[in-house]
């Protein structure tokens, strides 16, 4: 059996399916079923953000609360890389003239949560791929995940912006998100940081509906889930993280699928490898 | 900007002289005014509104200008709009409250650094052990906030690390005219006392990181409860509340001690006293027992207040009474347009008894005191009384409505309008 044909899931017994958001749900939910180890990673990231949270909401450094549900809307929790919800974030100005003591705390426990979700990430991504993606890519995807975090807090210091200009500005940061979905997945089978940006904007291209379609689910479902009292955290990242991750992986082996294909009628053809990524087999 | 701004040695070396000839004519001197005739700037801070936890508005080892007075400096801060809060005063800094909050070098007004936001309650400064700067709390739009009281840094003109927390307590109603003033938090060691007066519910937040110990909902059903500044003093949270309650929490865990109503149409913030707890009212004061909440003595002045608190000081002269009076405000009816249509009234603190009484247009109905001084305010007139006596000192008037003082190394704070002014003994530049 090639590996084109394992990657496109007949390995696994799936029926082929056009991509779309159902499907491609469907098919990350799948093979969750028969390959539940890829929920342990998670599973324990979602404890260890938990405790970092409760213990974080218990110390003397100002932490804001993300109430979901208090505000009485709805939320698309959505951090372009496989992740659960947190409680508590650290606002800049509560780290400003902080003694020693605190300071290490703080930054301790955030950073023990960063590493949870970042390896957690790697390893189900990892695991999603098979033996496609190459060695020692934890430390790419960590950066990959610094990156989006600066990027993210950057972002926030902007503040809440409302009116005609918040609205394009949300549906702007929507695009952005369609065209990076497929990043992290690249970086763990590969690219690099820079590449993956643009690859996966290509990539996306053509499929730019349904990928907005699993960012909304994707980010309804962390804020839903997140949003049940104590333990929201460890079911987002439970429950949703792994979908998260290997719908990259199955959105990935379509997209590339699909052009293999488009190409090889072009040219007549039998497709190529794409080494880089891996996503291709052979022939 | 008055022109004449002293610099900081002038001001020190003339508080030093005014200090040293003070300590001539008045039994002790404080540490304060040790502090100023030392030339160095650890001066007594106030570092609340009506400068303690307990509400007294009274410091006992700073002293005012004393018997004579002059303007020493006259500031108009950027961003500062109009405003008749009294400052408070810390690490020779004063921090003033118009809508944005405004950091202030207390030697020649200068500001440090502003903070752009929506507040209207007074602040309140507290040191907080794991940050090496203190906090400054203070009540708005967005609930009580802990702002870095040193301004956080500034990176290419823009400051950064300035707010550290909001409270995570109840989002405040909305209201069609503007958010009505708030009361001001108090501070005790590192702990916030606030009673938000939007949503009546009494609060007990840790400075360090805005975390709620405790919550309690205040007034009757059917009433609202709009509570005034807290008062706190040895482990119990005083409060009250529209139209006539007051209540008592123990501090540390928020059980309701005692509840009661005094005999009044409307009571102001309470100041709790070993002695009584003072609840002033509309047409006079209540002091209540602090074990029980049952009515001590009751002082009617007939006036008509809707604002203001009181003032009670230590003014013993070594009799066999606590020494403690109480400085209360009420207003006068009178036709007679050249009548002045106020008096401000000392009161014994344990009998209610009148001691003396002095007319006056006393716009601020919260009198404060400074060592053996006390300071009231008219509409656009400060005046200094002797406080056992109730002798008159010296009035002293500008140009426009003034606060309610604050009392720091031979100085006076307060604010006018759009100005900061600072007071200081006559003759001393």
């Amino acid at each position: 059996m090639s590996d084109r044909t394992a990657l496109l899931g007949s390995e696994f017994g799936e029926e082929e399916r056009e991509l779309s958001v159902w499907s491609t749900l469907w098919t990350a939910v799948s093979r969750i079923r028969r390959d539940p180890g890829l929920v342990v990673p998670f599973f324990f990231a979602g404890v260890v953000v938990t405790i970092v949270d409760y213990l974080r909401l218990r110390d003397s450094v100002p932490v804001s609360v993300v109430d979901r549900m208090g505000g009485g809307g709805i939320d698309i929790t959505y951090l372009i890389y496989p992740t659960g919800s947190r409680t508590t974030t650290t606002p800049f100005g509560a780290l400003v003239d902080l003694t020693v003591a605190p300071l290490l705390t703080t930054v301790g426990l955030e950073l023990t949560a960063f590493l949870a979700v970042g390896v957690a990430g790697w390893l189900t991504l990892s695991r999603a791929l098979g033996n496609r993606t190459k060695s020692a890519r934890l430390f790419p995807y960590l950066g990959l995940l610094a990156l989006l975090h600066v990027a993210f807090r950057l972002l926030g210091l902007v503040g809440t912006i409302g009116g005609p200009v918040g609205l394009l500005l949300f549906v702007g940061t929507l695009a952005v998100f369609v065209r990076v979905f497929l990043v992290p997945v690249l970086v763990v089978a590969g690219d690099d940081i820079s590449a993956a940006f643009g690859r996966s904007a290509r990539l996306t291209r053509g499929y730019r509906w349904t990928v907005f379609g699993l960012v909304l689910v994707v980010g309804l479902g962390t804020f839903a889930l997140g949003s049940v009292s104590l333990v929201g955290p460890l079911l987002s990242a439970t429950l949703v993280a792994p979908v998260h991750a290997v719908a990259l992986v199955v959105v990935a082996e379509r997209i590339e699928k699909a052009e293999g294909t488009e190409r090889a009628e072009r040219t007549n053809q039998p497709e190529r490898t794409d080494r880089r990524a891996g996503f291709r087999s052979d022939t | 900007m008055v022109p004449d701004t002293p610099s900081r040695r002038g001001y020190l070396s003339a508080l030093g002289a005014a200090g040293i000839a003070a300590v001539g004519v008045r039994s002790a001197g404080g540490v304060d005014d040790g502090a100023a005739a030392r030339g160095n700037s650890s001066l007594t801070d106030w570092p609340m509104p009506r400068y303690d936890a307990a509400g007294t508005g009274y410091v006992p080892h700073a002293r005012g200008p004393g018997e004579t007075v002059e303007s020493v400096w006259k500031h108009d801060p950027e961003d500062l709009s109009s405003t008749f809060s009294p400052p408070i005063f810390a690490d020779d800094r004063l921090y003033l409250v118009s809508n944005s909050v405004a950091a202030l070098d207390a030697f020649d007004g200068e500001t440090l650094f502003t903070y752009d936001g929506s507040s209207q309650s007074n602040p309140a400064i507290v040191p907080v052990d794991a940050y090496t700067s203190d906090t400054l709390a203070l009540a708005g739009a967005e609930g009580l906030i802990g702002l870095n009281a040193d301004g956080g840094h500034s990176v290419l003109g823009r400051r950064f690390g300035m707010r550290r927390w909001r409270q995570n307590g109840e989002s405040p109603d909305s209201f069609i005219l503007g958010p009505p003033t708030i009361s001001p938090p108090v501070a005790v060691g590192s702990t916030l006392y606030w009673a938000d007066s939007r949503t009546d519910i009494l609060y007990a937040v840790d400075a360090s990181s805005g975390r709620t110990y405790w919550e309690r909902e205040l007034g009757r059903e059917n009433y609202g409860g709009e509570p005034g500044r807290p008062a706190y003093l040895d482990g119990i949270v005083y409060v009250s509340y529209y139209a006539n309650g007051a209540a008592a929490f123990d501090a540390e865990t928020g059980e309701m001690l005692w509840e009661t109503e005094v005999t009044d149409q409307l009571v102001l913030p309470v100041t709790a006293t070993e002695e009584a707890i003072l609840v002033p009212g509309r047409e006079g004061v209540t002091a209540l027992d602090p074990e029980n909440g049952d009515e001590r003595w009751r002082f009617d002045h007939g006036g008509n207040q809707t604002e203001g608190a009181v003032a009670v000081a230590d003014v013993s002269a070594g009799d066999d009474s606590s020494g403690k009076t109480v400085y209360v405000v009420g207003r006068v009816y009178d036709d007679d347009p050249d009548t002045p249509n106020s008096r401000l009234y000392a009161v014994d603190v344990e009998t209610g008894e009148q001691q003396w009484s002095a007319p006056g247009d006393w716009r601020e109905k919260a009198p404060v005191v400074g060592d053996d001084v006390v300071y009231a305010t008219e509409f656009d007139t400060i005046a200094a009384f002797d406080a056992e006596t109730g002798e008159l000192f010296w009035r002293f008037e500008v140009d426009s409505p003034l606060s309610t003082p604050i009392v720091s190394g031979g100085m006076l704070f307060c604010t006018s309008f759009e100005t900061v002014q600072a007071l200081g003994p006559g003759g001393a530049r």
